[in-house]
C-alpha cells in the first residue's frame, strides 16, 4: 500500500464536494491501493453489465453488497476530513476485488476470460517485482489526472514536515 | 473486520444494512430475520469486545481527533496550503 507520510495538499484549499476532494481516494485507489494497470482492467471489467446501481437492485445479492461496500466505502473515506494517507483505500480494496473476479468470469468467451485473467496476473507481476527489486527497473505507473488532480503527489514538503511534527505520538500514520 | 483495524467498523454498515434490506425484501418473516441479526450481533460484539472493550473511550476520541477534530487539520483538503 501507499507509503507512510502525509500527502500534499493542492494549493488551493478544496471544499467537500469539490472534484479534487470527491476524487481523491479514486485516485488513491489507482496510484496506492490497486496500481494503475488493474484499475484500468477493473474499469474495463466493471464498465459492462455490472453497473452499480444495477447491481444493487439486480439479482445477484453478492453483487450489491459489493457495490454497497466499495461505494459506501469511498463516501466514507471521502466525507471524512484526514486526508492522510492514500492507504486507507485498502478497506475497499476487497469488494473491488471481489466484483472484478466476478465480473471475468461472467466474460462471454473464454479468450476474453484469458485475456483478462493474463493482463491482470502480468499487472500483478510487474507491481511485485517494482515493489520488491526497485533496481529491476520495471516502473509503477502513476496516474495524472488531469483538471488539476495531480496536486496529490506523495511527498512530505517542508510545511507538512513542519505541521506533523506537532501532531501527537500515535497519530494517523502509526496507528489507524 | 472490525479488529483488524481501528477505522474499519464503519465500512461494514453499509453491507450489514443491505444484507438486512435484501433479506427483508426476500420475504422473510420478520421473526426470524431479527433473530438472526440478534445473533449474528451478540456473536460479533462478543467477538470483538476481546479488544473493543478496553479501548472503546480512546478508540472514539483517536477516530473523532484525527478524523474530524483538530487532528485532522494538517491533512485536510479543504486548508489553503501554506507552504
Amino acid at each position: 500500500m501507499g507509503r507512510r507520510g502525509p500527502a500534499v495538499r493542492p494549493p488551493k484549499g478544496a471544499s467537500l464536494l469539490s472534484l479534487r476532494n470527491l476524487a481523491y481516494y479514486v485516485v488513491g485507489f489507482a496510484n496506492e491501493g490497486a496500481s494503475v494497470a488493474f484499475f484500468a482492467i477493473a474499469v474495463v471489467l466493471l464498465a459492462g453489465r455490472g453497473l452499480a446501481p444495477v447491481a444493487i437492485r439486480g439479482p445477484r445479492p453478492l453483487d450489491g453488497l459489493m457495490w454497497t461496500w466499495l461505494l459506501a466505502g469511498d463516501l466514507l473515506l471521502t466525507v471524512v476530513r484526514n486526508k492522510a494517507a492514500d492507504r486507507y483505500v485498502i478497506l475497499v480494496i476487497p469488494p473491488a476485488l471481489v466484483l472484478m473476479t466476478t465480473a471475468l468470469l461472467r466474460q462471454p468467451q473464454p479468450w476474453r476470460r484469458l485475456a483478462v485473467a493474463a493482463s491482470a496476473v502480468l499487472a500483478g507481476a510487474a507491481n511485485f517485482a517494482g515493489h520488491t527489486w526497485p533496481a529491476s527497473g520495471v516502473r509503477l505507473l502513476k496516474w495524472r489526472p488531469p483538471l488539476g488532480l495531480k496536486a496529490y503527489t506523495r511527498r512530505t514538503s517542508p510545511g507538512c514536515a513542519r505541521r506533523c511534527r506537532s501532531i501527537p505520538a500515535g497519530g494517523p500514520s502509526d496507528r489507524s | 473486520m472490525v479488529l483488524a483495524k481501528i477505522m474499519a467498523g464503519p465500512f461494514v454498515l453499509a453491507p450489514s444494512l443491505y444484507a438486512l434490506a435484501r433479506s427483508w425484501r426476500a420475504g422473510r418473516s420478520a421473526g426470524r430475520l431479527i433473530r438472526n441479526v440478534l445473533l449474528a450481533t451478540a456473536a460479533a460484539v462478543a467477538m470483538a469486545s476481546v479488544w473493543w472493550g478496553p479501548h472503546l473511550d480512546s478508540s472514539y476520541r483517536y477516530l473523532t481527533y484525527y478524523g474530524w477534530g483538530e487532528g485532522a487539520q494538517p491533512y485536510d483538503l479543504r486548508r489553503a496550503r501554506r507552504s
